[in-house]
């Protein structure tokens, strides 16, 4: 005897993307604007603690550990936003 | 700072808490010569004193200097006639710290400063390792 094949179960509901949607339409433009702020900001404050530490203020290793933040940072952001818009650029690309 | 780079202040906590140690040795060894009358204290050999700091990093702790302790000050009395400093017996007081003490701690707070900046680089390679993941 061959067992009844058991029917096929509704597909679960897709997942809501996480922020994009409740931005309110800003979506990747909004998520890109924030990450630049925040590396704008942190890059600020690199320059902040290097000219502390050129001036005699502060340790010349705190500026150079947020000047690396403030570098990694930037790579962490351009490398999203790489990806972001190869993944636009292949959508715009499809050939129907 | 920011919270996305936690191993990298930690680091930095520890490369601050290393120089703070170097700086106290420096001190000891630049005084280790002073001399001083009789009936005062002499130069104490400084220490910091290092304490966990939560505040610093998420998962991990950084350190801090909570406060830079003195030595012994009692010192030794050593005969020096010629001294101002010294008294009708021609003594002075001298402070008690060993050179070769102080060179043994200036290579372990040497040593502690390479490993923080060693531990720092390597996070900072892990992070860009983990960029490379997309490509």
């Amino acid at each position: 005897m061959i067992p009844a094949i058991p029917p096929i179960q509704p597909l679960p509901p897709a997942p809501t993307g996480g922020g994009s949607s409740a931005a309110g339409g800003g979506g990747f433009s909004q998520s890109v604007t924030n990450a630049i702020n925040q590396v704008q900001q942190s890059q600020t404050t690199a320059s902040t603690a290097e000219a502390q530490a050129a001036a005699g203020q502060g340790s010349v290793t705190d500026a150079l550990i947020t000047a690396s933040e403030a570098s990694l940072e930037t790579q962490v952001t351009v490398a999203l936003v790489d990806k972001g818009v190869a993944a636009f650029t292949d959508i715009m690309n499809m050939q129907f | 700072m920011s919270g996305l780079f936690g191993t990298l202040d930690i680091s930095g906590s520890g490369i601050g808490a290393a120089q703070a140690w170097l700086d106290t040795i420096s001190g000891n060894i630049a005084n280790m010569d002073d001399t001083g009358p009789t009936d005062e204290a002499a130069y104490g050999a400084q220490a910091p004193v290092l304490v966990p700091d939560a505040s610093v990093g998420q998962v991990g702790d950084g350190v801090t200097v909570a406060a830079v302790v003195e030595g012994d000050t009692t010192g030794t009395v050593e005969y020096d006639p010629t001294n101002p400093e010294a008294n009708a017996q021609g003594e002075v007081r001298v402070p008690d710290i060993q050179l070769g003490a102080q060179m043994v701690n200036m290579i372990q707070a040497q040593t502690d400063y390479q490993a923080n900046t060693s531990a720092l680089a390597d996070a900072k390679t892990a992070y860009q390792s983990a960029l490379t993941l997309g490509t």
